[in-house]
C-alpha cells in the first residue's frame, strides 16, 4: 500500500468513524486504494514522504485525501495549511470531512485552499451518498494536474512535437 | 471940675460901664482868655452855650471847644491879627461838652498894655446856629432845584431821543409831537399839531378800549396799553403807550403826554414766537413723554438687570463700568469699582484655570470686548470674599452702536462651580463605569467563549457517538436483518428513533447557541424573498395536503437575513404542523405599520389546534411543549429559537390563540429603533 497508485488517503483518528467510512467506500468500490493515517503527523509524513515514509515519491500523490478536523498530534488545520502551502503538495484536492459544522472552521479551512468542506450527516444513509459524490466526483470525474515533478518536466522537455 | 465932680463923673460912667456890661452879659456870650488862649473869664450864657460849668473853664485853653471843623489856618490867621492887636470877626463853629454842635459869630477884641502889646482878649459871640441851619438847607434845597432841573432836562433829551411822544389837551388834539412821533407816522409836524388824535386809529381796537383809555386818563389815572396805528402811507405800526395826565390846579385833567414805544417787530416777533412756542411746548411734551418712556425702559431694563441669575457687566471704551447688576456682584462677590483696566485682574482675583495664574487682564472677556473682539472663556475667581474661590463661565461681546462702531463691552457670566463639580464626577462616574462595563464585557466575552468552546465539543464530540450508533444499528439491520426475530428488530428501530431523535435535538440546541453568539448583521432584507425562500423549502414536505398560502406585501426591513429565515421558518413550520388536521390549512402572513411603539409588527397566524392561553408564558421556554409528542413530534427549542433572534433584534414577540380557533404570532424587529443608519436608506423614514 505504501507504493504504486494511491486513490485516497483518510485521515482519521476515529476507529468507528474509520470503519463507517470504509464500509460506505467499500459498498461503492472506492476503497481498493486506500491509506488510513491515525494522526495529524502520520498523515504529514506520508504526503511529504517522509519518516515511516521516505520511499514514497511526490510522483505518486493520492487523488484525494479526506481530512477529519479534530485529530491527536497536528490537527487537521495545520495538515491542511502545510500541504497547501508547499508547492509539490497544494495540488492534491482536500476535502475536509468533519462533525461540526462551525462558521470559523469553514471559513479558515476554505481561506487556507480546502477544496471542499462536508459535515458528515448524522444519519447513515446521507452519510453514504455523501461519501458515495464525493468518491466519485474526485476519483473519476474530477481530471487531477499533472504533477510538477522532475520526471514529468523532462516528458514534457523531451516531448517530440 | 471937683474932684467930687470927677468922682461922681467917674461913677456915673462906671455905672455905665456895668450897665452895658449886664446888657452884653444878657446877650451876648463872653469869655475872656490871656494871650495864651486861657480862659479868664466866662460869662453865663457862654456856660449855657458850651453846656460847660464856669469852674470847668476857667484855667481851660479855648482849644476846648475846637469843632475840628475849621482848617489850621483860620485859626492861625485869628491870632495873627488878633496878636497884632487887630479886633478879629468871624464865624466859628465849636462844639458843647455833649458833642453837639453850635455856631457862634464872634468878635475877638484884644486890650493892649501901655506898650501896645496884647494883654487879654475879649470875645464877644452870638449864637448864630439856627442861621446856620437854614443858610444850610437852601443852599441844599437850590443845589437839588439846580440838579432836579439839569436831570430833568437831560431826562427830556434822552426821552426824546428814545421815544415817542405827543402832548394832546384834554380834547386829543395835538399840542406837541417829536421828531420821532413824525418818523413813525410818517406825518409831518404840521399836519400833526391841531389834529385829533383819532388820525391815527387804525381800527384794530374796539370802541371800548379807547372809552377805557379815556375813562382812566380823565381820572387822573396813568394809562398803559398797546395801541396798533395806521400810519401815513396806511401802514401799520404798534405801540407801546403810557398816557400821563397833568393835572390842573383845580385837580382836573389839563393835558396829556402820551410816551410811545416802537413795539411793530415785537409783535410781529411774538405772533412768530407765539408759533415758535406752539411747537417747542409741544416738543418739549414730546421730549417729556419719550424722557418718561426711556425711564420706563431703564426702570424695566434695572429690574431685568436684577432679576437676572447671570452676572452682567459692561464698561465703556475707557473701561469704566456702566453696568454692573445685582448677580455680577454676588456671583464676584464685589462691586463696582474705578479701576484701571490692568488692575480688574488683581482687583477682582480672577486667575487663569490652573488656579494659580492672574488672568491676563488683555485676554479678559470684557478687554477684548472693548476692542470689538467677542469671546468665551473659564476662569477661577478668589478674592477676599470668595474665600473658596469659584468658577465663572464668560462671554463678551462688544457693544456697537447702530452704525456698528463698538463702543465698550458688555461680559455675561455664570457660576459654574457647582457645574464643573457635577462634570467632575460624572466623568468620574462614567470612568468607572466604563470600567465596570469593560470587566462585565470581559467576563461576558470570557462566558461566550466558554459557550463557544462547550457547544464546539458537543457539535463535534456529542454528535459523532451518535452518528456512529445511527451507522452500526443500520448496518446491523442491513447485514443481519433476515436473521433477526422480530423483537430484535422491533428493538433496533426503536434505538435508531431515538438516535435521529436525540440528533435532531442537538442539531437544534447547537443553532440556538450559535443564534445566542451570532452577532447581528443588519442589512436591507426583503422579507417577501425570505417566506418565499421559506415556503419553498417546507412544501416539500406537504405533499397531499391542502395549503392555502396567504402572503401579504412585506416590507424591506433591516435586518438579519439569516436569522430572520430561521424565525419565518420556526414560526411557518409550527403553523404547518399545527394544522395537520385542518383541510384546507389557512396559513397567513401579514405586518402592521404604525403600531404605537412605531414599530412595524410581522404576523404569522393559521387555523390550527391552537393552545391555551393560560400555558402562554411557557410558549418561548426551551424544551417547553403543550402538545404530546404522539400528536405533534417536536424538540420544544424552535420558539426559543424564534424570541432569541427577536429578541437580538430588539424587538420582542407574542402569541395569541383560542383552543381549537388557531394561533397567531407576533413579532418585531427593533426598526426604527436599533437599526443602524444603512446608506441604502431603506428604512430611513423610521429612524430615530
Amino acid at each position: 500500500m505504501s507504493s504504486g497508485k494511491l486513490d485516497i488517503l483518510l485521515v482519521e483518528d476515529n476507529q468507528d468513524d474509520i470503519d463507517l467510512a470504509l464500509h460506505a467506500l467499500r459498498r461503492e468500490k472506492l476503497a481498493n486504494n486506500i491509506f488510513v493515517a491515525r494522526d495529524g503527523e502520520e498523515a504529514l509524513d506520508f504526503l511529504f514522504c517522509r519518516g515511516a515514509y521516505t520511499e514514497r515519491s511526490f510522483d505518486h500523490p493520492p487523488k484525494l485525501v479526506l481530512l477529519d478536523l479534530k485529530l491527536p498530534k497536528v490537527n487537521g488545520m495545520e495538515v491542511l495549511k502545510a500541504v497547501k502551502s508547499d508547492p509539490r503538495t497544494k495540488t492534491i484536492p482536500i476535502v475536509i470531512m468533519t462533525s461540526s459544522k462551525e462558521e470559523r472552521d469553514l471559513v479558515a479551512s476554505y481561506d487556507l485552499g480546502a477544496n471542499s468542506y462536508i459535515q458528515k450527516p448524522v444519519d447513515f444513509d446521507q452519510f453514504r451518498e455523501t461519501i458515495k459524490a464525493v468518491g466519485l466526483y474526485w476519483l473519476v470525474t474530477n481530471q487531477p494536474p499533472v504533477m510538477q515533478s522532475s520526471k514529468a518536466l523532462a516528458g514534457v522537455a523531451h516531448d517530440p512535437r | 471940675m471937683t474932684l467930687k465932680e470927677n468922682l461922681t463923673a467917674s461913677e456915673a460912667a462906671l455905672k455905665e460901664l456895668a450897665d452895658q456890661k449886664f446888657a452884653l452879659d444878657q446877650h451876648a456870650i463872653v469869655a475872656i482868655t490871656d494871650v495864651q488862649g486861657t480862659i479868664t473869664y466866662v460869662n453865663d450864657k457862654f456856660c449855657a452855650i458850651s453846656q460847660y460849668s464856669r469852674e470847668q473853664l476857667i484855667g481851660q485853653n479855648h482849644r476846648i471847644l475846637n469843632s475840628g471843623h475849621h482848617p489850621k489856618e483860620f485859626f492861625q490867621e485869628m491870632y495873627r491879627a488878633i496878636a497884632k492887636g487887630k479886633v478879629w470877626h468871624g464865624e466859628i463853629k465849636n462844639r458843647a461838652e455833649d458833642g453837639s454842635i453850635y455856631w457862634v459869630d464872634t468878635t475877638v477884641v484884644p486890650f493892649l498894655t501901655s506898650e501896645g502889646i496884647p494883654r487879654q482878649y475879649l470875645a464877644i459871640r452870638a449864637d448864630i446856629t439856627e442861621r446856620k441851619r437854614g443858610e444850610s438847607a437852601l443852599k441844599e434845597s437850590l443845589a437839588t432845584s439846580d440838579r432836579a432841573l439839569k436831570e430833568l432836562a437831560d431826562q427830556k433829551f434822552a426821552l426824546d431821543q428814545h421815544a415817542i411822544v405827543a402832548v394832546t389837551d384834554v380834547q386829543g388834539t395835538i399840542t406837541y409831537v417829536n421828531e420821532k412821533f413824525c418818523a413813525i407816522s410818517q406825518y409831518p409836524k404840521e399836519e400833526l399839531i391841531g389834529q385829533n388824535h383819532r388820525i391815527l386809529n387804525s381800527g384794530h381796537h374796539p370802541e371800548e378800549f379807547f372809552e377805557q383809555m379815556y375813562h382812566t386818563i380823565a381820572n387822573g389815572k396813568v394809562w398803559h396799553g398797546e395801541i396798533k396805528n395806521r400810519a401815513k402811507d396806511g401802514s401799520i405800526y404798534w405801540v407801546d403807550t403810557t398816557i400821563v395826565p397833568f393835572m390842573s390846579v383845580e385837580g382836573k385833567p389839563r393835558q396829556y403826554v402820551a410816551i410811545r414805544a416802537d413795539i411793530t417787530a415785537r409783535k410781529q416777533a411774538a405772533q412768530e414766537l407765539a408759533g415758535q412756542v406752539e411747537e417747542v411746548a409741544r416738543q418739549a411734551e414730546e421730549l417729556a413723554r419719550s424722557r418718561q418712556e426711556l425711564e420706563t425702559q431703564t426702570l424695566t431694563l434695572r429690574s431685568v438687570l436684577d432679576s437676572m441669575g447671570e452676572g452682567l457687566v459692561a464698561a465703556d471704551e475707557q473701561g469704566k463700568f456702566v453696568i454692573w447688576n445685582t448677580a455680577a456682584e454676588k456671583i464676584l462677590g464685589m462691586g463696582t469699582a474705578t479701576l484701571a483696566t490692568q488692575e480688574w485682574s488683581e482687583h477682582y482675583g480672577l486667575f487663569l484655570p490652573d488656579m494659580v495664574t492672574p488672568f491676563p487682564t488683555d485676554q479678559l472677556p470684557l478687554n477684548l470686548a472693548i476692542h470689538g473682539e467677542a469671546s468665551t472663556t473659564e476662569m477661577f475667581v478668589r478674592n477676599p470674599v470668595l474665600t473658596e474661590g469659584a468658577w465663572i463661565e464668560v462671554s463678551g461681546s462688544p457693544r456697537k452702536d447702530k452704525d456698528g462702531v463698538a463702543h465698550g463691552g458688555v461680559v455675561a457670566f455664570r457660576d459654574v462651580t457647582r457645574r464643573r463639580a457635577d462634570e467632575k464626577e460624572i466623568r468620574k462616574l462614567n470612568d468607572e463605569l466604563e470600567i465596570r462595563v469593560a470587566e462585565r464585557t470581559a467576563q461576558l466575552e470570557a462566558a461566550n467563549k466558554e459557550l463557544e468552546s462547550f457547544s464546539y465539543s458537543v457539535s463535534h464530540d456529542l454528535r459523532a457517538p451518535l452518528r456512529h450508533i445511527i451507522g452500526f444499528s443500520k448496518m446491523l439491520v442491513e447485514e443481519f436483518g433476515s436473521t433477526l426475530d422480530p423483537a430484535a428488530q422491533h428493538y433496533l428501530d426503536r434505538i435508531q428513533a431515538g438516535t435521529q431523535k436525540m440528533g435532531l435535538l442537538v442539531d437544534e440546541l447547537l443553532n440556538l447557541a450559535k443564534v445566542g453568539r451570532h452577532a447581528i448583521g443588519r442589512q436591507a432584507t426583503g422579507l417577501n424573498a425570505i417566506v418565499a425562500e421559506v415556503v419553498a423549502i417546507l412544501e416539500s414536505d406537504i405533499q397531499g395536503r391542502q395549503v392555502q398560502w396567504t402572503i401579504a406585501e412585506l416590507p424591506q426591513v433591516e435586518c438579519d437575513p439569516v436569522l430572520v429565515k430561521q424565525v419565518f421558518q420556526n414560526l411557518l413550520a409550527n403553523a404547518l404542523k399545527f394544522t395537520r388536521t385542518r383541510t384546507p390549512a389557512v396559513i397567513q402572513v401579514s405586518h402592521q405599520e404604525n403600531t404605537e411603539d412605531g414599530q412595524p409588527v410581522f404576523m404569522v397566524r393559521d387555523n390550527g389546534i391552537g393552545f391555551n392561553m393560560k400555558y402562554v408564558d411557557k410558549l418561548f421556554g426551551v424544551f417547553q411543549r403543550l402538545h404530546r409528542p404522539e400528536d405533534f413530534e417536536g424538540t420544544g427549542i424552535g420558539l426559543a429559537t424564534v424570541q432569541r433572534i427577536v429578541q437580538k433584534h430588539g424587538g420582542r414577540v407574542w402569541a395569541e390563540a383560542e383552543v381549537d380557533k388557531g394561533a397567531a404570532f407576533y413579532f418585531t424587529l427593533g426598526v426604527g429603533k436599533h437599526a443602524e443608519p444603512k446608506s441604502n436608506g431603506a428604512t430611513a423614514g423610521g429612524q430615530l
